[in-house]
């Protein structure tokens, strides 16, 4: 038989399936088991039949042989079920746990992908996407081919015909299912896109739901969504009464074989068969042997076709989770160039210092030919217009980038993992959107800083000029702050990580452009609590030049030709 | 769609959502699984009867029309049928689909607007994709194959009673046991894991955004991994509970095969006598029909089989029809509640203060002021003093403090569908639908033309970038305004305001982002009477010509 090629989607599932691939063996053998008892099921069951119709005789043998024969398969059933679920569970929930750590591992860099509550998704219903796929439609695979193989073989002996039939008809089946099949798969995929799309619809006209209210167009809103809805439905039946043809076309060969057999075994027993009248080519034993067999021969098969959506759910989530982990930090380490023998005067040495650092991913240049340094307590105020680097600078600093060329120094010596701990707890981190986790504003000023007492938080609070609207709150610091905060304004929720940077004993602070979502007048008042807060501290801040941050010392200009330093008279209030 | 949904959503009121196109869905199904049923059974009564008629040389007597027909309409009706079934529960499937997201619509408009954008996006597409799913699904997942399952239990009751009178018992006993007992004990088992797993994964989820959403801080405070492992607990318990989901339902599956076993073996024992020679059929008994009877049995076991699974989806469903509830609104004021609103010719404010929610109430400034019909007013004063939260109330958009005086009566603003209609209101934020220009545009005004479209384009000097536009005023606008600049949204914004031709005009920050000539041109149309309104307020950081014909009032 040819292989066929491989989608990467398929690729990345049979590697999954790799990791239970014992479980999934013993499926199989299972199936096999499965296989023999329904022939041994149907040998037995016939004979008591034929022997109750003839003689009016109940041989418990042959009872005893299908009643066995009927256990057996349940159990097995059973068993086979709770494998493949576990196989199943395992490979979904360590897969998530791969997913989670990956994610942690690129950091800043997973928000390429999707945010977070689109990455969550695929976390967790798309990777529960999955089980279907692993849990039926992989073992049904192995059935499918080896249960008719195992009935035509056991039917070969007791008749040519109904041989033929079942060997003529497996064939058609498998040729309809794959024409229809495949009709199938394209409405199914089309289908995911248009019900996308009506999600789309809703939501869009959600989030403007205000304005609408206010041009009283809500009603015909509603009519939109109802004719998008009604068009949907009529468009995606038109698909559907074609794809259920796959579903009946098997119920057909499987009714119709049924049928056949019933017809030419009846007429076969009266001897009353076009081409031998007057002769028997069956016995009755024989007889219901082959009508039970008959509906089991195709039973696999229909279970297959309704297991088919399984497989393509399972692509679709592939896709999604396989673009994640194939997300990584480029890998051109340029590890020879770090060994740098002149590491002996410490005091010297400034704190941080590039050295032709330039960094480019996927073709992509991220951070062009910075050299640089920063002694302790400058201020660093670095411009440059969009997409230049200065994020993918302070993912460098942070740590969440290392495969770089050129030289990045801390105190002369370049970051080692395992120096990496150390030098994140130096560091303090103030984003755009500050990062704020469900929980009190004490819960969230101690975030990762461990208890602190009441005196150090109303200090810290006190100097980034958070105490007045922090004590007009009802429950003061305990009160819940939510994902979308607490009638708190962007720049008090600013200022409540400045007085997280101060609990954390930081002396490096990095800040990304804290003020580009606050009005001019706030963003203002921020930067001038910065000053304040971060005197003595060694800061690195990107600032758009609508806010320029007056208290720096040194500016960079950050181009795609590279940093131009300059020295910066502070204005400070200080 | 006159009808309006009942405030809240159950599962009856899913059945009687369209009950024909369920009806002929059910009835179809029915007959294809009896058909199924009854191929097997009719085929084993025929063989056996030919291969006795043959055996006692009656086999040229033997009437195998009727039989050989019989079989053949059974193979027909039963794909047919399965073919039937599949299309219409589909086509229930998408109507059922269909109203449920209108009702949700409905709910979405009924909330009031100061809580409207609590719902985060995320939990609201949960619930429109996840949840609806779970919950159309429920007639056919969890009805239907009890109904088959029920009708195949009555047509094996009649069989037996037909073979042998003391044959009901049994399966009269079996058809309780298997529609009755072992779906209460399952659902008792397996209701409590798929509610608490529904919650454990609303509770995973909110943890995995609070966690990762302070990512970078907690990397680099080196407490990563102590909240990364709460979250693997989280998941552990979930596996748990799945895994103890399972076994119930693989259980439930191995108790319907027993049952179904065991009815086989007390219909044999009951039609077998016990002698000399071994065992033997009672004088009384029919073979052929026996034979008919136990391969009906078999095939109302494959029947059975799919209600295993609908324990699941009942629990499911019950809970996603739970979480859609909670986005139901019983209507706090009827329509009808809000009295007559007289046109205003003067509006009157006293100690006015609008507020998003109590807390903030205290800081904001109280507004008084008279404005009377042809007046200009111009609200000024130093950010975060309140002035959108004000002209935001006096739109109806907020809740507010203090009183409104229309012409002297007094009245109540917030939500009033006739002020609404009265008012033309120009929000902070510039709201661009994902549809054609001009469709964004007819929010405005349903009615207006292409020339008048044009006309307003031209006015807020839009017309040359319309015109470059691919498909002109057909031309699709991507969701939010993404390719747009923020000047043009606001601009299309300010159109759709205008084109309303209200009385009383609320605009905020109106000429942000525009040039001097645009601005210059929009100030002599608010002058010109085609657009020009009764009552203007409104606010803006740049001077403008019309200020000039303004009252100025600062906020402090």
């Amino acid at each position: 038989m040819r292989k066929p090629v491989k989608t990467p989607e398929q690729q990345f599932l049979f590697d999954l399936q790799q990791a239970e691939k014992g479980r999934f063996q013993a499926v199989k053998w299972l199936g096999v088991l499965i296989a023999l008892a329904i022939v041994a099921q149907a040998l037995g069951l016939a004979t008591v039949f034929a022997e109750l119709v003839l003689e009016g005789r109940f041989p418990l043998e042959a009872a005893a042989l299908a009643g066995g024969a009927f256990v057996l398969k349940a159990v097995l059933q059973f068993c086979r079920e709770q494998i493949c679920a576990t196989a199943s569970r395992n490979i979904r929930f360590s897969l998530r746990q791969r997913l989670i750590d990956h994610l942690t591992f690129l950091g800043p860099k997973r928000l390429e992908l999707d945010e977070d509550a689109g990455l969550s998704t695929r976390v967790y219903e798309q990777v529960d996407a999955l089980d279907d796929y692993f849990s039926r439609y992989v073992p049904q695979v192995f059935l499918v081919t080896f249960v008719p193989l195992t009935i035509l073989f056991s039917v070969l002996p007791v008749s040519w015909i109904a041989f033929a039939i079942f060997a003529f008809t497996a064939p058609l089946v498998v040729f309809f299912m794959i024409l229809v099949g495949h009709k199938a798969a394209n409405a199914n995929r089309k289908q995911f896109q248009v019900l996308s799309l009506l999600s789309n619809q809703f939501m869009d006209l959600n989030q403007g739901l205000a304005e609408l209210k206010r041009l009283e167009q809500t009603d015909s809103a509603r009519e939109r969504l109802a004719l998008t809805a009604s068009e949907y439905q009529r468009t995606t039946m038109g698909v559907l009464r074609l794809a259920f043809l796959s579903t009946a076309t098997l119920e057909l060969f499987s009714s119709v074989a049924i049928a056949m057999v019933a017809l030419y075994l009846g007429l076969g027993l009266l001897e009353q068969l076009p081409w031998q009248v007057g002769v028997a080519p069956v016995s009755l034993l024989a007889a219901f042997y082959l009508l039970l067999l008959a509906p089991e021969f195709y039973l696999p098969l229909r279970q297959l076709g309704n297991d088919y959506h399984a497989k393509q759910k399972a692509e679709a989530a592939a896709t999604q989770i396989a673009e994640v982990l194939a997300l990584t930090h480029a890998d051109s380490c340029d590890l020879a160039a770090t060994n740098d023998p002149a590491a002996s005067a410490a005091q010297a040495l400034p704190l941080i210092e590039f050295k032709a650092l330039h960094w480019s991913n996927g073709g992509r240049v991220r951070l062009a030919n910075l050299s640089a340094q920063i002694n302790p307590r400058d201020r660093v105020w670095l411009r440059g217009h969009s997409g230049v680097g200065k994020s993918s600078l302070m993912a460098i600093l942070l740590g969440f980038e290392q495969h770089f060329q050129g030289q990045f120094l801390i105190e002369g010596q370049p970051l080692r993992p395992t120096e990496m701990a150390a030098w994140r707890r130096r560091l303090a981190w103030l984003p755009q959107t500050p990062e704020w986790v469900q929980g009190t504003i004490r819960q969230n000023l101690e975030l990762g800083v461990g208890h602190c007492t009441d005196d150090a938080l109303r200090n810290a609070l006190i100097k980034a000029q958070c105490w007045d609207f922090v004590g007009s709150l009802r429950f003061g610091w305990d009160t819940a702050i939510s994902e979308a905060g607490t009638g708190l304004s962007g720049g008090q929720m600013q200022r409540l990580s400045i007085a997280r940077a101060l609990l954390s004993q930081a002396d490096i602070w990095l800040l990304d452009e804290p003020c580009s979502s606050l009005d001019s007048e706030t963003a203002e008042q921020v930067l001038n609590t910065l000053d304040e807060a971060s005197y003595g501290k060694t800061v690195l801040i990107i600032s758009h030049d609508t806010h320029p941050v007056i208290w720096a010392n040194q500016q960079w200009l950050m181009t795609e030709e590279g940093v131009h330093v300059e020295a910066q008279t502070p204005i400070t209030y200080v | 769609m006159s009808k309006r949904k009942p405030p809240l959503l159950t599962f009856k009121s899913l059945l009687l959502e369209n009950p024909f196109g369920l009806l002929v869905a059910t009835l179809i199904g029915i007959v294809a699984s009896l058909a199924a049923v009854a191929l097997l059974g009719i085929s084993g009564w025929f063989l056996s009867a030919a291969g006795l008629a043959a055996a006692s040389g009656a086999a040229l007597s033997f009437n195998y029309f009727t039989p050989g027909a019989l079989v053949r309409l059974m193979a027909i009706l039963r794909t047919a049928g399965r073919y039937g079934e599949q299309v219409f529960s589909h086509d229930h499937l998408l109507g059922l689909l269909r109203s449920l997201r209108l009702w949700i619509w409905d709910q979405r408009v009924k909330t009031p607007l100061n809580s409207v954008y609590r719902q985060t996006r995320g939990d609201l597409l949960q619930r429109l994709v996840g949840d609806l799913d779970m919950i159309i699904k429920w007639p056919l997942a969890v009805i239907m194959p009890w109904l088959y399952g029920l009708l195949g239990c009555l047509a094996l009751l009649a069989l037996a009673s037909f073979v042998e009178w003391q044959l009901a018992a049994p399966v009269l006993v079996y058809s309780v046991l298997q529609l009755g007992l072992v779906l209460w004990l399952a659902n008792r088992k397996a209701l409590p894991s798929v509610y608490r797993m529904q919650a454990l994964s609303v509770h995973r989820r909110s943890r995995f955004m609070s966690v990762f959403s302070a990512l970078i801080t907690l990397t680099i405070r080196g407490h990563w991994q102590h909240y990364s492992d709460r979250l693997a607990v989280l998941d552990t318990r979930q596996k748990t509970l799945q895994q103890g989901l399972q076994r119930v339902i693989s259980m439930q599956k191995l108790i319907s095969q027993g049952l179904s076993g065991a009815l086989i073996v007390a219909v044999l024992a009951l039609c077998l006598v016990w002698t000399e020679q071994g065992v033997v059929l009672a004088a009384e008994v029919e073979a052929t029909w026996l034979v008919a009877l136990v391969l009906a049995v078999l095939g109302v076991n494959e029947l059975m089989q799919p209600l295993a699974n609908s324990v699941l989806s009942q629990g499911q469903s019950k809970v996603g029809l739970k979480r859609l509830n909670q986005l139901a609104v019983n209507q706090p004021t009827d329509t009808l509640e809000f009295g007559p609103l007289p046109s205003a010719e003067t509006l009157e404010l006293r100690k006015f203060v609008g507020f998003h929610d109590h807390l903030s109430l205290l800081h904001l400034p109280k507004l008084s002021l008279q404005i009377q019909a042809g007046q200009r007013l111009r609200l000024t004063g130093p950010s975060g003093v309140g002035k959108s939260t004000c002209l935001a109330a006096l739109a109806g958009d907020l809740p507010y403090r203090g009183e409104v005086l229309l012409n002297g009566h007094c009245v109540s603003l917030t939500d009033h569908p006739k002020w609404r209609s009265q008012i033309a209101y120009l929000a902070q934020q510039s709201v661009i639908f994902q549809q054609s220009l001009a469709s964004n545009l007819r929010l405005g005004n349903r009615q207006a033309s292409d020339e008048q479209l044009w006309e307003i384009l031209q006015l807020l000097g839009l017309k040359e970038w319309a015109e470059a536009l691919p498909n002109g005023l057909d031309t699709l606008l991507g969701a939010q305004g993404r390719d747009i600049s923020g000047g043009q949204a606001r601009r299309i914004c300010l159109a759709r305001v205008m084109l309303r031709g209200a009385q009383v005009m609320i605009l905020d920050e109106p000429f942000d982002g525009l040039d001097s000539t645009s601005i210059q041109r929009i100030c002599d149309a608010l002058e010109r009477y085609t657009f020009r309104p009764k009552l203007l307020i409104y606010v803006s950081h740049i001077d403008t010509p019309l200020d000039l014909q303004s009252r100025h009032l600062e906020l402090i």
